[in-house]
This record gives structure tokens, C-alpha cells and sequence, in this order.
């Protein structure tokens, strides 16, 4: 049952986000994946000229000539075909491979966008360092304006995670203890999922996220959002449900700011009703899901560090959850 | 052998088809005197002719035999236990105060005899004052731990609360040398004030608990008799006394101790006995010694934001709240004696505590504190101001 | 027909050491040009250095990995011609053997060349400790 309510919601969220694509990396929306997607299509198409002259080479040998060769021509083939030509063919996928890689993991220039994110069981933790200095802190989403580099600096406090985004570039492990980085070029707008791409626990399949590319100026305005501290709560509903959240402790692992939450253990929710997904991009953001998350964490994504809420009462969950919800 | 018994008989020997019929003969006797002995054994039960009366008492050779089996068993299944450090004060406080309640009755305390009633059971209790340097310390803990069968002596009440039973074989160890008046000066602590007990809150009727047990250990003015063995119950919040004890009636929270006495609570008394304690003037913020200061500036450091590289949460945030609503499901820790924080994290740790509703809270928390880090953030909290002195 | 034991086809003066030279440089260099990438970014360079010391380092091994094994394959190369035999060198004699084991050197020579080109190539592209 869990399973299928995971599945339905999962699809009903890609439906929501708009067709396929959205995790592919023949359909690249970034330069990194282009250049993956062209040496993809290239090895692709050798391998089918391969394959063709095989058969062809086998045509040739049952059909065309059944007789014996001289020795002098069976050699001819023996070293051509035997050593020669995948010598040629290694060296040259070698050479052609090898010259991508420098411009993949090259650092963006001085003045790009550099977000630093953190693969932890089972979410990413996200900080936009502004040039400016400061910092903006979201969790299990990441946008990026088109058209721009931006460096990635991954790390983990607890295993191996990898950060991929298919659909704009190639994927870098996040690795306890140091430092790795990863440099995209998003080529057009969109919404696009990113996942973990290293086995990293129970929840494993259950970590992804949204990547969202959007115009320079919507990129900006975001940005300026997300930076202001949380929405003050306007009805009775939501003004009750700050008050839980900080009666509960909440504040002790989560942050919103401006009420003096200021917990860093979980995720910050200064915003997380402006976010497209929940649980880390795999369960859809709306009221009833967020209560059900709250109230049952452990059934919804097993293994999950965040306790479950079950024992609270119908209507402080509510509350609860409407504030959240609010968060915008 | 069948030989032998056919020439005792002067048959021969030689000859086989008379050696099977030997043999024949033998088989069927001795079958058919096991079967008469089942049948006879059978008959002795129904007809109901043995006595299971205890005036009847045992053969002296039956008791020997059974008292023989039982340190035997004792011996043998106590062996490889590993006996922590047992002469502490705090921990033979807590077992005495238990002893008093759970055991005296059948066992007796210094300066008397074997109780009357006790005295009438086959086989009856020991008189433990005199026989206790009989078992050694792991004896002992095996002894209250698992009870006896076929004897009065009932199991720990749950087999998570190993420290519990410590501190009752940390009490055997010291009541040889107790008499009366010292014994009775450790369990039931300072005479309360001559003045009759507040009834605090608009209870009109204080319950019969509270006199009877909770004040043995809790103190009469609910700070736990400035012990580290138990915790300081005045001033706490109303919510989480109730969960506490609702907790313990039902077996969710473990103890051997606090699970009987809560389960003979009704609703009304634990309503009571949690006003009553909730109303008592907080413990007073106490001046830390010189030595502790350094442990006490981490554990506010943990306490206040936590220990991040270890996602460790704060603790004030539900614990010690200041400027916000405090949730009276969680308790208030300001004052409480470190030992008790230290011991109940240990039991989250390890799994053994259990609790309300709420304790889950508690357990990922726990496990990701380190023992050092548990023993700075409880003296933290031993010296903070209860909020109602804030 | 024995041959006398000087003489070069002689059993007592085959030995396989030889055939295994050129795999045994390969990977030599190949691991000397790994563990000197290493400690240069982890201890002189740092991670985000330039590779130039240890570039030069594997360039010269990649000549001197490539000498050794033109030097084994030569060697091979006048075994397989010694006297007057066609490949496959297959005939039961001790000529033959002497030819085969040369052939068979030759060729891992050839392999070998091939292999520590293609791990030198990768300080061509890359400039940096990255």
C-alpha cells in the first residue's frame, strides 16, 4: 500500500512537472550533458559500424569467398583487423574522451554562482554562497539561471553520495571528508530531477531533487526571496501552527528564519512551501502529504533520521502543516 | 549374562530357541513393572493424596535437595557476570529505599526476624539480614533478577532495568552491617516538617501513594532527597509526571521499581500525585564546584545548539525553553541531579528506557552522544535555574 | 642432433624472463606514473595544482619505459628471424622454439608500447592535479 501511494504520488508529481525529460540525458539541457549526450551518439554509431562490418566481414567469409586465402592475405587481415584497427579505434575513443574531460572539471570562472551542497541520509543540503558574501540556505531543490556557469562544491558528513543531474551534466561523488566539484552550463529553462546516483542506504532511491533552470531576472528574483526570512503567519490557523512548531522543538533540527529556529540538524523550512517536492523530491508538496509526513515519516521514507509526530493530536498536526505550508 | 541365568535355573545354556525365551521373559517383567509404577504414580496424583500444604512443610532431605539444586543453578548461571562498582552511596540509597518497599515484607530488615507471614511459606524466605554473605554479589543479582521458581521470589518486574538490580545487590551488600536505626534512617530519610504535608493545587486529599512510597525516594519535598539516584519531582511540568507514571502502569516506560508502584495507580491519583508535585516550590539553582565549570561551558554549548558535525540537536529547544510556550509533555531538566540525566541516556542509548508517547524523541539523540558529552550537557543542566526562578 | 649448450638455440639458453619484460616495464610505468601524480598533488603541488613536475616525471619514464621495451622487442625481432623459419614457428624442434619465443616477445612488446602511450596520454590533456 505504502508503495503504491509512494508510486501514485510520484507519478501524479511528474505529470505535474510536465512529461518526459525531466531526468534524461539524451535530451541534455546543459553543456556537460551535450558533450556526454555527443560522445554517447558517437560511440553509439561506431559501434554500429563495427557491428555492421562484422557482419559483413562474416558475409564476405561464408559466402563471398569460402575458399582459402594465401597466407600472405590472412595475415594481412590478422594484424589489420586483429591489432591495428582496435589499437586505432581504442586510441582515438581514448583521445577524444580524454580531451572532454579537462572542460568537465575545469572550475567556473571567477564571479560564477557557486553552490555548495550537501548529500546527508537521505536529503541535500543546499547553500547558495553569494558573491556579495553571505549565504542562502535551501534544501532538496536547486535552481540556476540559463545560460551561466555554476560551480557545485559537494561534500557528505556521512557515506558516499553522488549528485547527478542527467539531463544538465555528468555526475561527482560527494565524498566524507573532502571536497569535490562540479561544473555546469544549463543550456535551457526547465525542471529537471537530479538524484543520488551512489547507494548510500535505506533511503537511497527516495533522495533526489528538483533542479529548475529559469530566466536570469526570474533567477534573481528567486534568489531575493528566498533570502528574506519566513512569511509572518496571517490567520489563525498558521499563527497556532508557529506555535507548535516551536512548542514541539521543532526549532531544535530545523531553521526558519526570523522566529528563532535556528536548528541544523534537518533541513531549513524557512521556505518549504515555495519548494516543488517533499521528502526530498520525491512526494508531492501539498497539505495532506506534508501532514502525513509529519505524522509518519518512518513509513513514508524508511529509515529517515526525523522522528514521526504520530502521537500528536489530529488538530496540532493540522496546524502544523498549514504553516508550513504557508512558508512560501 | 542370560548364560548365566539359564544355568542358575538348569536349563541349557546352549541352546538358542531357550536363550530368546529367557530373554522374552525378561523384556515383558520389566515392561510391565514400569507400567504398573506409571499407573500406580498416576493414581497417587488424581486420587489427590499428596499434600501440597505448606504447614505440612518438606522432608529434610527434600529441602536439602531442592535447596542444594536451587545454589547449584544460582552458582553455575551466574557465572561470567560482570559486577560493576557497587560501594556508592547514591546506589545503595536506591536500593534500600526499594528494599523497604518490595522486599521487606517477605525478607525482614535489620534488627528483627523473619516477618510472620513469610514464615508460614514452604520453603520460607530467608532472613536476609543474617544470610545474605551466604550468595556472592553475581549470585545475588541473578537471584533478583530472574526470582526462583517453586519458592515465593517473583522476577525483576522487566529484564531491561540491569542497574535497578545493582543498586538492590549494592544494598545487600551493606545490610549486614546496618542495625535498626541505621536502617531505618537510610530508607525513609530526615523526619518530614511536623506540620502536615501542603496539599498544593486543589487536591483536597492527598493519595495514599504519596505517603506510602513516592516520598520515600521523591523526599517530602519532592527533590528526590538530594540524592543523584532519583529525580527532583518538584516544580515539573504537569504533563509529562502523568505520561510518566501512565507510562510506567503500562509498561512502556521500564522499571522495576516505578512499574509496580504505578500500576496500582488510578487515574484519579496519578491526576493527583502530578499536581501535587507539578505545585511544589522548583529546587533551587545550586553553585557548581570549581572542578566541573569546564564540563558545564560544553554542555552549554551542546545544550544550546547542539553538536552539529554529530546532528545532535539543541536541548533547550523542548527542554528548557526560554521566551516560547513550553510543551508540558517534555520535562523540564533545570536541576535535576546528572546522575539521573547521565543514566537515562544511557537507557535511550542503549534502548532500555521507554516512556510516553514522546520518548522516541529522545533515542536518535542519544545514541549520537558520546559518554563525555552526556556527563557535560547533565551538569549543564544540574546547575540551571528552573524557569519558575528564571 | 644435439646442439653443443653455447650454442643460442640450446634449451639451457632459453629462458621466459625475457618474454616477460616489456609487460613488466608496462607496468612499472604504469604505477610509478600513478604514485608519482599522487605524491606530487597531494604533497607538493596541492589538489588544485599544476601537474608540470609531475608531467615531466612521466614523460621521462615514457621514454625510458619505451627504450626498455624497443630493447626487449629488438631482441625478440632477431630471435624470430634467427635462420630461416616462417611463422607460426610451430615445428618440433629447437630452432622453432628459440623463433617462437622471440615472435611471442616481439609481440607483448608491441602491446606493451601501446599500453604506456596510452597512460602517458593522460598528462597530454590534463594540466592540473583536478
Amino acid at each position: 500500500m505504502l508503495r503504491s501511494f509512494c508510486h501514485s504520488r510520484f507519478n501524479a508529481t511528474l505529470a505535474l512537472i510536465g512529461g518526459s525529460g525531466v531526468q534524461s540525458s539524451l535530451d541534455p539541457a546543459g553543456r556537460e550533458a551535450e558533450r556526454i549526450a555527443a560522445l554517447f551518439w558517437w560511440m553509439t554509431g561506431g559501434t554500429v559500424v563495427i557491428w555492421l562490418s562484422m557482419v559483413a566481414l562474416a558475409f564476405y567469409a561464408i559466402h563471398a569467398r569460402p575458399e582459402a586465402h594465401t597466407e600472405k592475405r590472412a595475415r594481412l587481415f590478422i594484424i589489420g583487423g586483429g591489432a591495428l584497427v582496435p589499437t586505432v579505434v581504442l586510441g582515438g575513443l581514448l583521445t577524444y574522451g580524454l580531451s572532454m574531460l579537462p572542460d568537465l572539471i575545469a572550475k567556473a570562472p571567477d564571479g560564477s554562482l557557486r553552490i555548495a551542497v550537501t548529500g546527508e541520509q537521505w536529503w541535500w543540503r543546499v547553500r547558495y554562497v553569494l558573491p556579495e558574501g553571505g549565504e542562502v540556505v535551501t534544501a532538496n531543490e536547486i535552481r540556476l539561471p540559463v545560460g551561466e556557469p555554476v560551480q557545485f562544491d559537494l561534500d557528505s558528513p556521512d557515506v558516499i553520495h553522488s549528485f547527478w543531474i542527467p539531463t544538465i551534466g555528468g555526475k561527482m561523488d560527494m565524498i566524507p571528508g573532502r571536497q569535490t566539484r562540479l561544473v555546469l552550463h544549463p543550456t535551457r529553462t526547465g525542471t529537471f530531477r537530479g538524484v543520488c546516483a551512489e547507494y548510500c542506504g535505506a533511503s537511497h532511491t527516495y533522495m533526489a531533487f528538483y533542479a529548475v533552470v529559469m530566466e536570469k531576472a526570474d533567477f534573481k528574483r528567486w534568489l531575493e526571496e528566498q533570502r528574506q526570512p519566513a512569511a509572518e503567519p496571517v490567520d489563525p490557523l498558521t499563527k497556532q501552527g508557529r506555535e507548535h512548531f516551536l512548542a514541539n522543538g521543532c526549532s531544535a533540527c530545523h531553521t526558519v528564519r526570523g522566529i528563532g529556529a535556528d536548528g541544523l540538524v534537518g533541513p531549513d523550512l524557512t521556505h518549504l512551501g515555495s519548494r516543488l517536492s517533499l521528502g526530498a523530491g520525491f512526494l508531492p508538496n501539498d497539505l495532506e502529504t506534508l501532514t502525513r509526513w509529519i505524522a509518519r515519516t518512518n513509513e513514508v521514507k524508511p529509515g529517515v533520521h526525523m522522528p514521526h509526530f504520530r502521537m500528536l493530536p489530529a488538530d496540532e498536526l493540522h496546524a502544523l502543516a498549514a504553516y508550513l505550508a504557508s512558508l512560501k | 549374562m542370560i548364560r548365566l541365568l539359564a544355568k542358575l535355573v538348569g536349563l541349557d545354556a546352549g541352546d538358542a530357541a531357550i536363550r530368546r525365551g529367557i530373554r522374552a521373559v525378561i523384556v515383558f517383567t520389566l515392561a510391565g513393572l514400569l507400567l504398573v509404577g506409571v499407573i500406580a504414580g498416576a493414581l497417587l496424583v488424581v486420587s489427590g493424596a499428596i499434600p501440597t500444604a505448606a504447614s505440612s512443610r518438606h522432608w529434610a532431605v527434600t529441602e536439602w535437595f531442592l535447596h542444594f539444586t536451587m545454589r547449584r543453578s544460582i552458582d553455575t548461571h551466574s557465572l561470567g557476570t560482570d559486577v560493576p562498582s557497587l560501594d556508592q552511596p547514591d546506589l545503595v540509597l536506591k536500593g534500600a529505599t526499594h528494599y523497604e518497599i518490595g522486599c521487606r515484607s517477605c525478607h525482614g530488615s535489620p534488627g528483627g526476624t523473619l516477618p510472620r507471614i513469610p514464615q508460614q511459606m514452604t520453603p520460607h524466605p530467608p532472613y536476609l539480614p543474617l544470610r545474605i554473605g551466604e550468595l556472592k554479589p553475581r549470585e545475588l543479582f541473578y537471584v533478583v533478577k530472574h526470582g526462583v521458581k517453586f519458592t515465593g521470589m517473583p522476577a525483576w518486574p522487566t529484564q531491561k532495568r540491569d542497574d535497578e538490580i545493582w543498586a538492590v545487590v549494592a544494598f545487600l551488600q551493606k545490610m549486614p552491617g546496618l542495625d535498626e536505626a541505621a536502617y531505618h534512617q537510610l530508607v525513609n530519610g530526615p523526619p518530614p516538617p511536623t506540620a502536615p504535608i501542603e496539599t498544593l493545587g486543589g487536591i483536597t486529599q492527598l493519595p495514599h501513594a504519596l505517603t506510602q512510597s513516592c516520598m520515600r525516594c521523591h523526599g517530602h519535598d519532592g527533590l528526590g532527597r538530594g540524592s543523584g539516584a532519583f529525580p527532583k519531582l518538584a516544580g515539573q511540568s504537569i504533563g509529562y509526571l502523568q505520561n510518566a507514571l501512565k507510562a510506567y502502569a503500562q509498561g512502556r516506560r521500564h522499571s522495576g521499581i516505578m512499574e509496580p508502584l504505578s500500576a496500582g495507580l488510578d487515574s484519579a491519583a496519578i491526576r493527583d500525585l502530578a499536581r501535587h508535585y507539578h505545585n511544589l516550590r522548583a529546587p533551587e539553582r545550586r553553585q557548581p564546584e570549581q572542578q566541573d565549570t569546564a564540563a558545564i561551558a560544553e554542555g552549554e554549548s551542546i545544550a544550546r545548539r547542539g553538536i552539529f558535525t554529530q546532528r545532535v540537536p539543541s536541548c533547550i529547544d523542548c527542554h528548557a525553553p526560554e521566551g516560547r510556550r513550553h510543551k508540558p509533555a517534555y520535562p523540564l531538566l533545570a536541576g535535576q541531579p546528572a546522575d539521573y540525566l547521565v543514566l537515562q541516556l544511557e537507557l535511550f542509548k542503549d534502548g532500555r528506557r521507554g516512556g510516553s508517547d514522546y520518548a522516541h524523541l529522545m533515542d536518535p539523540i542519544a545514541s549520537r552522544l558520546q559518554p563525555a558529552q552526556m556527563r557535560a550537557v547533565a551538569l549543564y543542566f544540574e546547575f540551571l535555574a528552573h524557569p519558575s526562578q528564571r | 642432433m644435439s646442439e653443443p649448450s653455447h650454442h643460442p638455440t640450446h634449451e639451457s639458453r632459453q629462458s621466459l624472463w625475457r618474454l616477460i619484460v616489456s609487460p613488466t616495464i608496462w607496468a612499472a610505468h604504469f604505477l610509478l606514473s600513478y604514485i608519482t601524480a599522487a605524491i606530487w598533488c597531494e604533497k607538493v603541488a596541492g589538489r588544485d595544482g599544476p601537474l608540470t613536475g609531475a608531467r615531466v616525471a612521466i614523460a621521462i619514464y615514457t621514454v625510458v619505459a619505451l627504450v626498455g621495451i624497443a630493447i626487449n622487442g629488438w631482441g625478440g625481432w632477431r630471435r624470430h628471424s634467427y635462420g630461416a623459419g616462417e611463422v607460426p614457428h610451430d615445428a618440433d624442434t629447437p630452432e622453432d622454439r628459440h623463433r617462437f619465443l622471440g615472435f611471442a616477445t616481439l609481440l607483448l612488446a608491441a602491446l606493451s608500447a601501446i599500453a604506456v602511450l596510452f597512460a602517458a596520454l593522460v598528462v597530454i590533456f590534463f594540466n592540473d592535479c583536478r
